[in-house]
């Protein structure tokens, strides 16, 4: 843990002395984490990408404004977001990009060919359920299980307490339980279906 | 040791405890510990949440690294670019459309062969084996060794080709609209090659002459060596090089040529009306050469030589230009299709500086800010039309 703490704060020194190849280690470090991070906030994944370059070139434009004691991975997290959310994004592209919708159409072949059909509806009854959520509830769920973030690193991002982020979690679960009794008991059947197999 | 306590945790106690969820998502929760109901609710919204995930594709994600590399590169290279200019370095700019029959040599009898689909999305780079390389980057970077031999693409990427002494091995390299390209040639020559834009070139220099072809617009910053003079050869003009920058712009669509040359001596050879051999005129620093094609004359002007070779460091200034012949600049450099409603509105003249980094529409709405007119933008068009008056 401490080896990792000083390498990242060597290579924000690098980054900050304005080294392009410092630029192109700290892109590949958080590449995969900030791509997934973003795709929470916008399903257009150009967007996203487009951001994260941006956040990687005013690293580079403003680095001479960088603190030390920045955590590199809050700092990355915080920015893109605030990036993504932004009115100017999205605004004024020439080219828009509908991922979603092939995004749907893909998985619904993909389930149909491994004929994963309840499954994948039971997991559908629960992402519908979803859908009852607060935004900020489903943004710390999608947070946790979707990027896989622990829950001290997700209280920092959105700056409230862990306990906060935890009960944001809890309330979301019995959300999600209340709608599912409502809709139908598929869960239950489908459960004993699994369990006594 | 097993936690009794386990036994009376509900999926919301299970997914809102940090290390619960963590052996939750990797797969290690203990089953026997926890009511099954309850385990299960868990994982399944668990699943349900993680299965909106999308994997950042490795090819996405190393394109994604070359766009932010270059970048940061090109704000670089503006900041070194001030530099060289002050220190007085020849820049020259050409634009042509005519025939030029003297100037037929090996490589534009070369450039006539090549075949190389010139709509594709990508910057193509053609090698002596005739095998194409695309290259998806929007600023792409290719730079050869000293003996040709190895070319390295966006310094990520590195192929190799056969050349062979003796033989004059040509590589060309093909820009679509919306992209430009930097080549670092074997003599170390540099040349910035702008959208639209073809330019062939041999993989190492053999002979007393160092020449390559263009079609298009390009920008060169040529190694000195007064022994092995620099020569651009297009379809209609010819520029010898005795300095060591220029920019050289040579579009089949326009029908005048025009060189700008920032500091040091050109000269140019081009075709006259009679059948006498070509002419030639030196070209002195600060100056614009408008080769009039239809009728094959030059004339020579004073402008400020930053109008014309901005485009290289992502910005247009623009000191009354017509509207016409700025929609023009920006549809080649953005690779969209710009439309003017109104004929009297593309001669309107506008004064600015316009940053390339920001889209088409963005510049053009900042000059609708300026100018009166307003903008519709479908799909791949932008119109442009003079504001109406309300009625």
């Amino acid at each position: 843990m401490q080896k990792e703490v000083n390498t990242d704060y060597l290579l924000w020194k690098r980054v900050k002395a304005g080294e392009t190849q410092a630029f192109h280690d700290l892109y590949m470090q958080f590449a995969d984490i900030l791509f997934s991070f973003g795709l929470i906030y916008s399903k257009d994944q150009e967007l996203v990408k487009d951001c994260i370059h941006d956040l990687f070139f005013d690293l580079y434009k403003y680095r001479r404004n960088l603190s030390d004691n920045d955590h590199i991975r809050n700092y990355l997290f915080k920015s893109l977001k605030r990036k993504i959310q932004s009115p100017q994004s999205g605004k004024l592209k020439l080219v828009f990009t509908n991922t979603f919708q092939e995004e749907k159409e893909q998985k619904a072949s993909l389930s149909e060919a491994e004929g994963l059909e309840n499954q994948e509806e039971n997991i559908e009854n629960i992402r519908i359920a979803t859908a009852k959520l607060s935004d900020r509830q489903r943004e710390v769920l999608n947070l946790r299980f979707q990027v896989g973030l622990p829950y001290p690193e997700i209280s920092k991002i959105l700056d409230i307490s862990v306990e906060s982020v935890r009960t944001l979690v809890y309330r979301s679960v019995k959300t999600i339980r209340e709608e599912l009794k409502l809709s139908n008991n598929a869960l239950i059947l489908f459960y004993l279906l699994v369990s006594r197999s | 040791m097993k936690d009794d306590g386990n036994q009376t945790k509900r999926a919301e106690d299970i997914l809102s405890d940090d290390s619960l969820s963590e052996s939750l998502i990797n797969g290690e929760i203990q089953e026997s510990e926890f009511q099954e109901e309850e385990l299960f609710l868990a994982d399944r919204i668990h699943q349900a949440v993680g299965a909106g995930r999308i994997a950042f594709g490795e090819d996405q994600k190393n394109l994604l690294d070359r766009r932010i590399i270059d970048s940061i590169n090109r704000s670089k290279r503006q900041k070194a670019f001030a530099w060289i200019g002050s220190a007085a370095a020849l820049l020259i700019m050409v634009g042509l459309t005519i025939f030029f029959q003297n100037s037929r040599s090996d490589i534009s009898d070369f450039a006539s062969t090549v075949s190389i689909k010139s709509d594709s999305d990508f910057t193509q780079l053609m090698l002596s084996g005739k095998k194409v390389i695309q290259i998806d980057a929007q600023e792409s970077k290719i730079a050869y060794s000293s003996n040709g031999k190895e070319v390295k693409i966006d310094a990520h990427e590195k192929v190799e080709q056969l050349v062979e002494a003796d033989i004059a091995a040509y590589n060309t390299v093909v820009v679509p609209y919306g992209k430009r390209s930097q080549i670092t040639l074997s003599d170390k020559s540099t040349i910035w090659l702008n959208s639209g834009s073809k330019l062939v070139y041999p993989v190492h220099f053999a002979g007393n002459k160092r020449e390559v072809y263009l079609d298009g617009e390009a920008l060169f910053e040529v190694t000195p060596d007064k022994s092995h003079p620099f020569h651009v050869v297009t379809r209609d003009m010819e520029v010898k090089v005795l300095g060591t920058v220029f920019d050289l712009c040579a579009y089949t669509d326009d029908s005048a040529i025009n060189t700008v040359l920032e500091s040091g001596t050109v000269e140019l050879i081009y075709k006259r009306h009679s059948l006498l051999g070509p002419n030639r005129e030196k070209m002195v620093p600060g100056m614009l050469a408008v080769y009039d094609l239809p009728n094959k004359t030059i004339v020579q002007k004073n402008v400020n030589t930053k109008d014309y070779t901005s485009w290289k460091d992502g910005y247009l200034v623009m000191e009354k230009k017509s509207l016409g012949s700025i929609v023009k600049k920006l549809s080649r450099y953005y690779n969209v299709s710009i439309e003017i409603e109104n004929q009297d509105l593309a001669d309107e003249t506008f004064s600015g500086y316009l940053d390339l980094r920001n889209s088409a529409a963005q510049v053009l709405s900042l000059i609708s800010e300026m100018m009166d007119i307003e903008l519709e933008q479908t799909d791949h068009l932008i119109k442009i039309r003079k504001k109406q008056s309300p009625a």
